[in-house]
């Protein structure tokens, strides 16, 4: 059944009385000095609905939700993995949720110490010299660290570099960040194995190299093998390197980017650090720095001294790029890193590392011998691996979306679809450190079910979705005919 | 929800928070503003400094020129006749309603002002008081082309400053300039409705270099609980709750000011939050409070040395008669016993 819309809930005059003043609103405002002229006249189309309403209708509607905590989620790049409870009660104590961001430092040192030991475990989980945790997203964290490239190259008069090299198997986040802090795009080709084109990255280089974004293991689910040979060639051309985070999964306690000769990281916290951010954030893109770029970190930052833990503003870092949020960023989601990190140790996340890494090897072993085509064969798989169903596709006119949608049906979410952009028909894989042999095992056998009915019933997977809340969307409909926001009207 | 409370026709799915939704807006006005070849945006004296300098971090590396307008230091409002005078015109001018001192800034006048010279107007708003004040979809003849602000006070929790949400809405003709995702209702092969991202030809996994923004993960929990917040409410609802908040600031203010040395420092219309000037720094009667747990208030020293000893107090329907009692009973200790100490040294 389809689930009514809340405005179509809406009945005149329904209220949940429980939850607003009792009083009316001319009751309210009887006495008080608010002109005429300022006063709202026209309506709203805020439904007039019970509480049971609500509470029965946003019910309904997570449940539609196909989530982490229903299904195998093997989302590459996203790194969908269980999130221990804990990391969410702790953070939600009323101590930490009812604190107001500007409150005095005497009335908050608790967690500012949460905050202060946080910036040092980033520091010596990445190698790096200093953290700022104030970006909101990963995407803030790349705009802070290209920001500071920025303001490095400015502050020693080098205005001429203004470009940034970006891998063509980049997040499109990359991209679209260098453009956002005034830099000029060039684009690296990726050689056959999934490396940076050395040769192209040599010619790339010059006078006008800011620096090169680059992430390790790539998008394409590959560790990155000649990094110590791309850190020499930018950093001779007078370039600095910096280290797209997204997510730490493979890396965790096994190598620091900060000793790959990285000069500034950005890690996406909720990814590999406890915060469930299906559905779109909230999420933390944390920055660490090397020791040239200390001076530009964004504030506020947490510092110490004889009196406890307080603020480090503009006036303690007068060439700080700045101030990136109202506030401090995202620190709910910066309490469950900390508890995340608390809870596990340098033993624990070191086991992060080698499970992940593990799970997705044994998944891309079983799914090559099972018949897929891996795009890096010759490759070890990071956290993350890329199958291609290019053959398919051609012979069969079964692409990677069908599959993605067959997969569905067999209570699978799908894998990452169509990213990175350079392999034809991707699937992109990553299956977690947190997920049993049992389930890996299963996607496995979901896989090879597929693969039968493309010869046996391709119908079958055109098809699909068939179990789902809704079947495949008419995406050119939603963009041609937009319907992005109720009217009345709509009623009709 | 958020389009209807602002008096505009489309609203994206959320962006970081407040002050980085004005710096988004920004570049967006930029883009959208296609007759004008100015980069410098005008801010209405009053507006957030720290929302100024969040606009400054983010775009100015883009090549954005900021700029604050004079600020009527009696009426602690933007002055509408020096407001764009002189200069050359800007490609767009943020107000902010209420602005950071609290005070109900002529937005008419602002708003028209601005559209007179071929800027966009970017109205910043709390989206509790625009189910009293008048949306920025109304203000001046056309009303404001982008509208932004702090999702925060619908529902979700104060948290250090994190996880918010900001919200962006405009008119149905900018809809290709917003950043960020947008969602948009369609139909299933079957021809059951179902909802799907739209118009993602604007964002950074199709366009990478050339998308509106580069932002990708947003504020999704939080979009969830404030819909959620509001569902509950109502209009009805969240009406009771600005007139509240408005009332007990309007209480909170006449209390204080019966203390000696304590006085509203502006005679302009507020929402609910308001400037008090004291007689002595604001920073040393908030650390005396602070000692008996009451946390009296925002210190405009550090960000607006221009304004004096001046204290920002906010009440919202959270607060009783009560805790207003106990602030002005304790405040007038406080004022007393400092004061008392300073004719004695």
């Amino acid at each position: 059944m389809t689930e009514a819309l809340i405005f179509e809930q809406s009945r005149p005059g329904r209220t949940a009385p429980a939850q607003a003043p009792l009083e009316s609103v001319d009751d309210l405002l009887e006495g008080c000095e608010l002109p005429a002229a300022h006063r709202r006249s026209t309506k709203t189309v805020l439904p007039e609905v019970s509480e049971l309403q609500v509470v029965r209708h946003y019910t309904r509607l997570s449940q539609k939700n196909f989530s982490i905590d229903t299904n195998f989620y093997p989302l590459g790049s996203c790194t969908m993995k269980y999130n221990p409870r804990a990391c969410n009660s702790l953070a939600m104590l009323p101590g930490f949720i009812n604190r107001h961001p500007l409150g005095p430092e005497t009335h908050g040192q608790g967690f500012l110490e949460c905050m202060y030991e946080l910036q040092d475990m980033l520091k010596s989980v990445t190698g790096m010299q200093g953290v700022s945790l104030t970006p909101m997203a990963g995407a803030q964290g790349e705009l802070t660290g290209v920001a500071m490239i920025r303001a490095y190259h400015r502050a020693r008069g080098d205005l001429a570099r203004n470009e940034i090299l970006v891998p063509d198997a980049a997040h499109g986040t990359n991209p679209a960040t260098a453009t956002m802090c005034g830099c000029k795009v060039v684009e690296l080709p990726t050689d056959s194995e999934g490396d940076v084109d050395i040769d192209a990255l040599r010619e790339a280089v010059g006078p006008n190299t800011a620096g090169i974004m680059l992430t390790n293991p790539s998008t394409l689910g590959v560790f990155e093998r000649k990094i110590t040979e791309i850190a020499k060639i930018v950093h001779d051309a007078g370039g600095l390197l910096y280290y797209d985070g997204a997510n730490l999964n493979a890396i965790l306690g096994k190598v620091r980017p900060g000793d790959m000769g990285f000069d500034v990281i950005h890690m996406n916290l909720h990814k590999t650090f406890s915060t469930p951010h299906g559905g779109g954030g909230p999420g933390s893109g944390a920055v660490g720095v090397g020791e040239r770029l200390l001076p530009f970190m964004p504030v506020p930052i947490v510092g110490k001294d004889e009196d406890g833990y307080r603020w480090l503003d503009e006036r303690d870092l007068p060439q700080s790029i700045g101030r990136l949020s109202g506030f401090m960023g995202n620190a709910g989601v910066l309490l469950r890193a900390y508890i995340y990190m608390r809870m596990l140790g340098d033993e624990g996340m070191r086991r992060v590392g080698e499970f992940a890494t593990l799970n997705a090897n044994y998944l891309m072993k079983r799914l090559e011998a099972a018949g897929f085509e891996l795009a890096f064969p010759t490759r070890r798989a990071s956290h993350e691996f890329i199958i291609t169903l290019k053959k398919t596709a051609r012979e069969h006119h079964i692409t990677a979306m069908d599959v993605a949608k067959a997969l569905l049906d067999d209570g699978f979410h799908a894998p990452t679809t169509y990213f990175p952009l350079l392999v034809p028909e991707c699937l992109l894989i990553e299956p977690t450190e947190t997920e049993s042999r049992d389930m890996l095992d299963a996607f496995v056998d979901a896989m090879v079910g597929i693969a039968q009915r493309v010869t046996s019933d391709p119908e079958s997977i055109h098809a699909a979705p068939v179990t789902q809340p809704v079947r495949r969307l008419d995406d050119v409909r939603a963009a041609k005919q937009l319907d992005i926001a109720w009217r009345e009207t709509n009623d009709a | 929800m958020i389009a209807s409370l602002t008096g505009m026709e489309v609203s994206n799915a959320s962006l970081y928070d407040g002050a980085s939704a004005v710096a988004e807006a920004a570049l967006m006005a930029v883009r959208a503003n296609r007759k004008s070849k100015s980069r410098r945006v005008v801010f209405a004296g009053g507006t957030s400094r720290t929302y100024q300098k969040v606009a400054q971090a983010i775009a100015g590396t883009q090549g954005l020129l900021f700029d604050e307008s004079p600020l009527d230091s009696a009426r602690g409002i933007a002055d509408p006749e020096q407001f764009l005078a002189g200069d050359e015109p800007p490609v767009a001018v943020v107000i902010q309603q209420p602005n950071f001192l609290g005070n109900l800034e002529a937005v008419d006048a602002l708003t028209d002002a601005a559209h007179a010279v071929g800027a966009l107007v970017i109205a910043v708003v709390n989206p509790t008081s625009l189910a009293l004040i008048r949306p920025p979809g109304e203000w001046g003849e056309k009303g404001a082309d982008i509208v932004c602000g702090e999702g925060q006070p619908l529902g979700v929790p104060l948290s250090s400053g994190g996880p918010y949400f900001g919200f962006m809405t405009t008119r149905a003709a900018l809809v290709r300039q917003l950043p960020g995702r947008i969602v948009g209702r369609t139909v299933d092969v079957d021809g059951k409705p179902g909802f799907t991202l739209t118009l993602q030809a604007r964002e950074q996994h199709i366009r990478r270099s050339k998308a509106t923004s580069n932002i990708c993960t947003n504020q999704g929990l939080m979009v969830t609980a404030a819909t959620m917040y509001l569902a509950v409410l109502g209009e009805e609802g969240l009406a009771r709750v600005a007139a509240a908040s408005h009332r007990q600031t309007q209480k909170l203010v006449s209390a204080l000011t019966s203390v000696r040395g304590v006085e509203r420092a502006y005679d302009t219309p507020f929402f609910h939050e308001a400037v008090l000037r004291l007689d002595r720094p604001a920073a040393d009667v908030l650390a005396r409070l602070a000692e008996h747990d009451v946390l009296g208030g925002l210190d405009l020293g550090v960000d607006h040395p221009e304004l004096g000893n001046a204290l920002l107090v906010c009440a919202t329907e959270t607060k009783t008669e009560e805790d207003i009692e106990r602030y002005r009973a304790l405040l007038a200790e406080v004022m007393n016993e400092q004061g008392s100490l300073a004719s004695a040294g």
